[in-house]
């Protein structure tokens, strides 16, 4: 098949940890140059599936593939996979320059090459000034990123990144999370990073496996994973989100608390059809973006008289260009997201109906 | 105003309980005569020409510096090996009986070390018991603790299984990983763990006079027949104890330190 020279294949993999499934019957294809996330809370598994393909640990049942090449058997030094560690764990007696040539010297790459390589790699990375630095010199976000040199300077087929930013602060990062992605870009590298930040992973992922509880949850584009969950945990761990569970009335009808919502879409939408079209128990979804103001900006689209929700605001957050407001309907409580700068601004007790599409809704 | 007070007594107290004794023993060393007065009289450098003009003392600080040369060097590569092997392999239960053997040479005397080396290494037609080498077994016994504990907390700290799994992945070999990475990094627990064993076998007296026979006899089991002989050539051969001590300690912690600058250099 084209596009698997240094792809990367789960098929049917299981771990299992005493009498526990650390990863559990998942199947997943990374394609060449793809740049794949795998998120998902503490202990489902994605840093053992990443650990997998490494080599660190090695599958109870199932086949992992590099390049269409079965790994069973391969040792670790001999998959060329470069790896980025949450800690950097750069090593403290190397400088930055000697840290980046130190995989090719172990390889026994020609001098003069293993010179040009590492130079190259540390200003590709923003590092080539503080090539003579020693770690502790070096910033966390310069260190991770002279980490991230060195991982490419074996020219490895597979580039593994576990939870990389997440000892770093907020500022660092995001410029640094766009900077991998650059770089991966650049390069072109089949890309493996696991997170448990799923806004990191929407923003910087070709595609996106959602885990839970050792099994994958859902596989997508960030847009397809952000527009349609499959499940509810889905729908609450990537983005916020307002879950209303109620009663799918067929035809396009859902019942929740005494309200009637036509969910079906209108025209054509970017969704996949809603899985429950039985009538029956049923999760309806929609994110606080789509719940708009009734009354503000209503006048060029066309409303659903079904679809307006009256309710109370009991609390607001401001979030810079949006201000993510506590809608409490029946005594449920919704979030939506308001532009901060539109019309008057509210107040906790202030009445509000808000009213959403009935193509932005989304069945569970 | 009481609170510096109190240091100040504390200074004073730690003073004439560590320092005056070793402070004494040197002018007494120069000393001519030193009987019924409190400081001696007299100067003199003749105790030190005796010192070294006895072969005993000469050869028992050769011995010494041998012994405790080696015990350094041999507890380095022990120690190494095996706090490698129990932080990659080790589980919790290794560990923990890992901790209770370094706790053993601490918790049983070295007399009883001692009487136990006698036991245990004396049969008829065949006997350790009188060579340096059975000592030298002795002194790495005894010392080991203080070796291991000190890298146990440096592998600890550099987060070593990341480490390593960092050179697995880079293709490094276990020898290159080890050559390169593990020891260099290690350093600084061996300095600390060289500069405590050193001291502790160059000093050590119970387990030597136990030990060792006429031939292997240490500095500290000569020294303590050296009160037998006169005051003032006690005083020279206890001085010259604390100064070999104190240099070669010197000596040790600048050698560790140029050699870590050579490696973070290299």
């Amino acid at each position: 098949m084209n596009g698997w020279k240094n792809g990367v294949e789960l098929i049917a993999v299981s771990k299992l940890y005493g009498n526990t499934y650390a990863v559990r019957d998942v199947s997943l294809a990374v394609r060449e140059g793809e740049f794949l996330s795998v998120v998902g809370p503490s202990g489902c598994g994605k840093t053992t599936m990443l650990r997998m393909i490494s080599g660190f640990a090695v599958p109870d049942s199932g086949e992992v593939r590099i390049g269409g090449e079965p790994m069973k058997g391969v040792p670790v030094r001999e998959r060329r996979v470069g790896i980025v560690f949450q800690n950097y764990a750069l090593f403290p007696n190397m400088t930055a320059y000697e840290n980046v040539a130190f995989g090719m010297e172990a390889q026994n790459w020609p001098k003069a090459r293993i010179e040009n390589k590492a130079a190259e790699l540390l200003e590709m990375v923003g590092m080539g000034d503080r090539a003579g630095a020693y770690p502790r010199q070096l910033s966390g976000g310069q260190q991770q990123r002279v980490a991230l040199a060195r991982a490419l300077a074996i020219e490895p087929r597979v580039l593994l990144l576990d939870e990389p930013l997440s000892a770093l602060d907020a500022k660092v990062r995001n410029t640094l999370r766009f900077e991998i992605k650059r770089i991966q870009r650049d390069s072109g590298i089949t890309t493996v990073y696991v997170t448990h930040d799923q806004e990191e992973a929407l923003s910087i992922s070709d595609r996106v496996a959602l885990m839970r509880g050792g099994m994958l949850e859902q596989v997508g584009t960030p847009a397809e994973l952000y527009a349609a969950p499959v499940s509810e945990f889905a729908a609450d761990f990537i983005g916020v989100n307002n879950i209303l569970r109620g009663t799918y009335l067929g035809e396009g009808r859902f019942a929740w608390n005494g309200r009637v919502f036509v969910v079906e879409a209108q025209r054509e939408s970017r969704q996949a059809t809603p899985r429950g079209t039985a009538p029956g128990p049923a999760a309806m979804t929609v994110r606080p973006e789509r719940l708009v103001p009734a009354g503000l900006d209503l006048k060029d689209r066309r409303v659903d008289p079904f679809n307006v929700l009256e309710g109370k605001v009991v609390g607001k957050v401001f979030l810079g260009p949006l201000t993510r407001v506590a809608l409490s309907v029946d005594g449920e409580m919704l979030l939506m997201d308001i532009l901060s700068a539109a019309g008057e601004p509210l107040n906790v007790g202030d009445p509000l109906k808000a009213y959403f599409d009935a193509s932005d809704a989304h069945l569970l | 105003m009481l609170r510096r007070a109190f240091t100040v007594c504390l200074i004073l107290l730690y003073f004439s309980f560590v320092l005056a004794p070793i402070l004494l023993m040197m002018i007494g060393s120069l000393g001519e005569k030193w009987f019924g007065t409190l400081l001696p009289t007299g100067f003199t450098l003749d105790w030190y020409a005796q010192l070294f003009r006895k072969a005993m003392y000469v050869r028992a600080m050769t011995m010494s510096l041998w012994i405790a040369a080696l015990t350094v060097v041999i507890d380095g590569a022990i120690s190494i090996l095996t706090v490698y092997a129990v932080h990659v392999l080790g589980s919790r239960r290794i560990r923990a009986i890992f901790d209770f053997c370094l706790l053993l040479p601490i918790a049983i005397p070295p007399v009883v070390m001692g009487l136990g080396m006698i036991q245990a290494y004396n049969w008829k037609g065949f006997s350790l018991v009188g060579t340096w080498q059975l000592l030298l077994g002795a002194h790495i016994v005894y010392t080991l603790p203080f070796m291991m504990r000190p890298l146990m907390a440096n592998i600890e700290m550099i987060r070593w299984s990341t480490l390593e799994e960092a050179c697995v992945s880079l293709g490094a070999s276990l020898w290159t990983t080890i050559r390169r990475v593990l020891i260099p990094n290690l350093l600084p627990g061996v300095v600390s763990g060289a500069l405590m064993t050193f001291a502790m076998s160059l000093g050590e007296f119970q387990l030597a006079v136990m030990v060792t026979g006429s031939r292997s006899q240490t500095f500290p089991v000569v020294l303590y027949q050296a009160f037998y002989v006169s005051t003032g050539f006690a005083c020279a051969a206890t001085a010259l104890l604390i100064l070999t001590s104190l240099l070669s300690l010197v000596g040790l912690a600048l050698l560790g330190r140029s050699f870590s600058e050579e490696i973070a250099g290299s």
